[in-house]
């Protein structure tokens, strides 16, 4: 799995939310969330450094605390398909469209037995749903892609980011969200 | 000299379940396992009362062209005081979608294997059943997936479609923490078949069996049908 568009555009925030996205990819300070994705690197038979996956840390408040730490590795052996067609520069009215045009990609990264290409890690929490949930932990899978070209306008780059339970456990919470990508 | 005989109603059923985790692993408390199993035991109610034809669309099998062909398959099929009962059970959502005024309004989903089928699709699909088809809706999902909830901007229903939910608008349906209470709740109401009360009598059974903060929904898209609702469940 190629890295390169990861490693050269780390800082990722996210704009579009949808589900339970709307919960979880939230800056507990009220801002737009952020997080930049950090390399963690192992020398091979060879003695090469190579990344082989990515640690993720944010400004204070930019994120909820459960992603603190949070460490993402590349799975995967199919390349994420383009969307159908290229996405308006994200504005809140545009949510419709992105709604629609994210839906089968984020319905491909739902799924326990998905093939695409991505960085994926597990993030603990507890939900709000009951009195029972909320002493209940819960794990989701955390999915990301990185969509070239998918967006008119000065970044056409996407990051998507799907959040669905994980076997094993029983709470059943989905979502979503993307934004773009930046250098540091 | 002519007899003229009237058709007996026809049921069929279309019950889809969609489990994106591993099934086995999500069994719970009364053996059954997962969405998919939910669906399955629908499907048998919809057998043991009579149906002429009942199809599951499982997994990968319910996608939203499968599903979407199903349901207009069926009304093509249905006449006047047939039944056909839809049940959905898996995850829901809602989606942001763009209203008759080009403003976006929140629409509920049922996450079929391929995608989101929100609702002004399921409503424009019901839309196609003839006056006085009975529809028995049963939505096994998180806040969504619940036809009629825009149905101000769409195409009038003609057919009688009676909705039963799992939870409200803004709740989830797996508040406590067991896939598919809602279908338990249905099934332990319907006690194996011996429930013998109307559609109301069964949704307030239904509502005694479940938790304060998961409230199942009732209520009509289309023309409200007395002698429908006043049926025992299920009757063909």
């Amino acid at each position: 799995m190629d890295l390169t568009n990861w490693l050269s555009t780390p800082i990722v925030t996210i704009d579009f939310r949808e589900n339970y996205g709307k919960e979880l990819l939230v800056a507990s300070d009220g801002s737009q969330p952020q997080f930049e994705l950090v390399p963690k690197c192992l020398a091979n038979g060879f003695g090469e450094e190579c990344v082989v996956q990515f640690g993720l840390r944010f400004e204070k408040g930019r994120m909820l605390p459960n992603w603190t730490e949070l460490l993402l590795s590349p799975l995967g052996r199919i390349a994420v398909p383009p969307l159908d067609r290229k996405l308006p520069p994200w504005s809140p009215d545009k949510e419709p469209e992105y709604a629609a045009a994210l839906d089968p990609l984020i319905a491909a990264l739902s799924r326990a037995d998905t093939s695409l290409e991505r960085l994926e890690a597990q993030l603990p929490l507890f939900i709000d749903h009951s009195p029972e949930s909320k002493r209940g932990l819960t794990i989701d899978r955390v999915r990301m892609v990185y969509l070239e070209n998918a967006v008119g306008g000065d970044n056409p780059n996407l990051v998507v980011v799907v959040l669905s339970y994980l076997d094993g456990y029983r709470i059943k919470q989905n979502g979503a969200g993307s934004g773009p990508p930046k250098p540091r | 000299m002519h007899r003229i005989v009237a058709a007996p109603p026809v049921g069929r059923a279309l019950c889809i379940g969609v489990s994106p985790a591993d099934p086995v692993r999500y069994a719970n408390g009364n053996g059954r396992s997962g969405a998919e199993a939910d669906a399955r035991a629908l499907a048998g109610v919809a057998a043991a009362r009579g149906f002429a034809r009942t199809t599951l669309l499982l997994g990968a099998d319910a996608v939203r062209t499968s599903v979407r062909a199903k349901i207009d398959e069926a009304a093509r099929t249905s006449r006047a005081g047939d039944l056909f009962l839809l049940t959905f059970s898996g995850h829901g959502g809602q989606k942001k979608t763009v209203g008759g005024n080009g403003s976006g309004v929140l629409a509920g989903a049922w996450s079929l294997y391929d995608g989101s089928f929100i609702d002004p699709e399921i409503h424009a699909a019901l839309s196609a059943f003839k006056p006085r088809v009975r529809v028995l809706v049963i939505s096994d999902c998180c806040n969504g997936g619940i036809p009629g909830a825009l149905s101000c901007a769409m195409l009038p229903l003609a057919a009688s479609v009676l909705v039963l939910t799992a939870c409200q608008s803004d709740q989830y349906a797996d508040a406590d923490g067991l896939p598919g209470h809602f279908t338990t709740a249905v099934l332990n109401a319907w006690k194996c078949g011996t429930f013998a009360g109307t559609y109301r009598q069964f949704h307030e059974t239904i509502l005694a069996g479940m938790p304060s903060y998961q409230r199942p929904g009732y209520y009509w898209v289309g023309p409200p049908d007395a002698r429908f609702e006043a049926q025992r469940p299920f009757t063909v």
